[in-house]
């Protein structure tokens, strides 16, 4: 199973948002030993998730919170439901921490919640932690 | 302490059994102590007529007169010139009249006793009519016998000869009955003259003749106890009473007697029954009372528990009807506020349980507004924040790249374009934050407004962004009059407008959307309809609520989620509704009802 290359699944429906990590997930050291998806939605998201489930791959999945239709809480949710062995690791991404519903907030079903932040260098920092734990379990 | 209705009836009822048998034993008293007398002297009356008839029998029957007998006696020399035969003649009869003569005594004329003696035995008497008795006299003198009680009961028949040298000698004669009186009185009577009385205890006499003075004892050591007042009537005296019989055919009287001693232990004995009588039904009547009380009160008693049973909780218990209608009456009053208050407090129960899920309700929509109040702000600051996240990021992201050795001179414009957008954005949000905070605030300025006027300008005015994105945008409706807030209506529909335009999908072919509107009813409706996406129906109802993005961003329009809810508000705010109809991927159209004109409000 773990020769298949880990993926990381981006999802977010602020474009901006999307380029700003994508561009620091692929300004890190390990960015070579993952491939990298973007979604717009949840959705979305679940077509790419269900055909990296397929092959095995160890999936993070770095979802926004607010979004239409789906909220990244939901997201982890239903992709845990529906693939319950799939080595996903879920975190959720929010720019405003209580901004998450009241319901989800005690019982959020991330692995993780990443906030965003304004300086650069620090967000960059917090993600290349989540994803270098994330690379080192694997091993 | 204060005495119990029971006993102040009951002692009520005493006093008036008291009063009452007092008042009648009284009366009872004093009627039967005349009544006493009267027989008393009926019996006198009857007893003296009796005498009478006998003495008149006596008279008769001797055959002689009793004039003569007044000369066998001298009252000078008390000379026994009668003979035997007269005075046995006109004792015998006597005797044989009455049985009980049981003594003789012998007055002169002036009244002076001249013989006494007392009788051994009724058969004795014989002897009185012998030489015995004159001897006696003659021995004694004139005069000189006195009385003596203690010769033993001294019953005394008295012959009383003329009371003056007249030619009327006079003749008393007493009779005894000593089963029926202890005194005698022999009196002469002749009318206007004497009258005699013999009694145990002395001779009194008492009459018109001066010498006859009343209460004037004739013998020396006599007690007179009788006062003879008047003749032919009854007398009174405190101790005796005594009745006058006059016989019918001689002039003599009988004078019968009873001491007032008798008649005052007749009077003793009727009091002491009376008393009696008095007692019983005192004691009867004190019972009785009690008893009547007890009926009386018991009724009152058990209202009085029943209300304590009420004061201390048991509301549903209820008087028993009994006893007099009174206190029926306060039973039923009593049983009927009892109804009143068990109704009431149960109303006050249903009201306190209706107030308390008032209070519940009050609180959960208090708690969900705070919680809406919440999120509200949440939505606020996260909107706020994402652009100004990007302009942050991008602004040190073109840094960088323009601190780096190679130039990224697309890379740095597209950085700088995303920057220019995003602040353009949040200008957006600022502009629909402070609408939503106006559509909610300010009170609408009303006017009287053609809705074709209106709308058509909203059109051509957006007619040129959808034109730009290839959308056929098309108004249409009849020249309705209204009465409403022009700039609401206009900034209601330019809002449904725009975001119909946003959100055609770029791929849709022929992209339309509709503005109509027509009145219906008493209300005005203007439709917005697309055939864009359409909205999942699970999300209509979260549709107008603030932050709420059910549409996925189009690229470049990063939607404020506050279109709809400032929509929602201005609609609210002109006393309409909105609503939506749509199936997901056929398009939707909203709906906007408004009132035709609007009540004047103060």
């Amino acid at each position: 199973m773990s020769r298949a290359k880990p993926a990381v699944v981006l999802v977010d429906d602020n474009e901006d948002h999307r380029l700003l990590t994508r561009l620091q997930l692929r300004r890190l050291s390990t960015a070579p030993r993952f491939l990298l998806h973007e979604a717009e939605n949840g959705p979305e998201a679940l077509v790419v998730i269900s055909r990296l489930a397929a092959s095995g791959r160890r999936i993070l999945l770095l979802t926004d919170y607010r979004m239409p239709a789906m909220t990244g809480s939901d997201l982890i949710e239903e992709v845990r439901r529906r693939w319950p062995k799939a080595p996903v690791r879920g975190i959720v991404v929010t720019s405003v921490e209580q901004a998450i519903d009241l319901k989800d907030r005690d019982a959020l079903k991330a692995d993780d919640l990443l906030v965003k932040v304004f300086d650069v260098h620090e967000y960059r920092n917090r993600l290349e932690g989540i994803v270098d734990r994330w690379l080192e379990e694997g091993e | 302490m204060a005495l119990t209705l029971r006993w102040s009836i009951a002692l009520l009822f005493t006093v008036a059994i008291l009063l009452v048998t007092g008042v009648a034993t009284a009366v009872g008293i004093a009627i039967g102590s005349q009544e006493i007398e009267k027989s008393i002297v009926e019996n006198q009356r009857r007893s003296g007529e009796g005498s009478a008839n006998g003495l008149e029998f006596y008279l008769e029957s001797a055959g002689r007169s009793l004039v003569s007998v007044s000369t066998l006696i001298d009252r000078r020399q008390v000379q026994p010139t009668v003979d035997e035969q007269g005075v046995g003649a006109l004792f015998d009869p006597l005797i044989a009249y009455s049985q009980e003569f049981t003594s003789v005594l012998l007055v002169d004329a002036e009244g002076e006793p001249v013989l006494a003696r007392p009788l051994s035995s009724p058969s004795s008497l014989s002897t009185f009519g012998d030489h015995e008795a004159f001897e006696a006299v003659q021995k004694e003198g004139v005069g000189a016998l006195s009385l003596d009680p203690m010769a033993g009961p001294a019953y005394w028949v008295v012959p009383v000869l003329s009371t003056r040298e007249t030619q009327d000698p006079h003749y008393v004669v007493g009779v005894l009955n000593p089963f029926r009186m202890q005194d005698i009185l022999v009196s002469n009577v002749a009318a206007g003259t004497d009258a005699a009385l013999l009694t145990d205890q002395g001779l009194v006499l008492t009459a018109t003749d001066p010498d006859l003075v009343p209460g004037r004892h004739l013998t020396g050591g006599g007690q007179g106890v009788v006062s003879v007042h008047s003749v032919g009537r009854p007398v009174e005296d405190r101790d005796v009473i005594a009745t006058l019989s006059q016989l019918p055919t001689h002039p003599a009287t009988v004078l019968v007697m009873t001491p007032m001693s008798e008649v005052t232990s007749l009077q003793g004995q009727l009091v002491r029954n009376a008393l009696i009588i008095f007692a019983s039904l005192t004691a009867t009547g004190v019972i009785l009372g009690v008893v009547a009380a007890s009926r009386i009160t018991r009724p009152i008693d058990h209202i009085r528990e029943t209300t304590h049973r009420m004061r201390v909780g048991e509301l549903d218990v209820r008087a028993r009807l009994s006893g007099a209608q009174e206190i029926q009456d306060l039973a039923m009053d009593f049983n009927a506020m009892a109804d009143t208050l068990s109704h009431d407090r149960r109303e006050l129960l249903q009201l306190q349980k209706n107030l308390e899920g008032l209070v519940e309700a009050r609180t959960a929509q208090v708690e969900e507004q705070r919680d809406q109040m919440e999120l509200f702000f949440y939505g606020v600051s996260h909107d706020f924040k994402s652009p100004v996240l990007a302009i942050s990021t991008f602004a040190q992201l073109a840094e960088e790249a323009m601190a780096g050795r190679r130039l990224k001179r697309a890379e740095i414009e597209d950085f700088v374009g995303r920057i220019r957008r995003s602040a353009s954005n949040l200008e957006k949000l600022i502009t629909q934050l402070l609408e939503f905070a106006r559509a909610g605030g300010v009170e609408p300025e009303y006017s009287s407004v053609v809705a074709h006027d209106v709308l058509a300008g909203v059109v051509d005015e957006a007619r040129p962004q959808a034109r730009r994105r290839g959308i056929e945008l098309e108004a249409r409706g009849p020249r309705v009059r209204i009465t409403t807030d022009a700039n609401r209506l206009r900034q209601i529909v330019t809002n449904l407008v725009e975001n119909a335009i946003k959100y055609m999908p770029k791929e849709k072919e022929s992209p339309r959307v509709d503005v109509r509107w027509h009145r219906s009813g008493g209300e005005f409706v203007v439709e917005v309809a697309d055939n864009g996406a359409g909205i999942p129906e699970d999300s209509h109802e979260l549709l107008f609520q603030p932050f709420h993005r059910s549409h996925q961003d189009a690229p470049g329009h990063s939607g404020s989620g506050l279109g709809l809810s400032i929509v929602h508000r201005l609609v609210e705010s002109l006393k309409g509704r909105v609503d939506v109809v749509s199936h997901d991927g056929r398009g939707a159209t909203f709906r906007v009802h408004l009132p035709l004109a609007v009540e004047a409000t103060g």
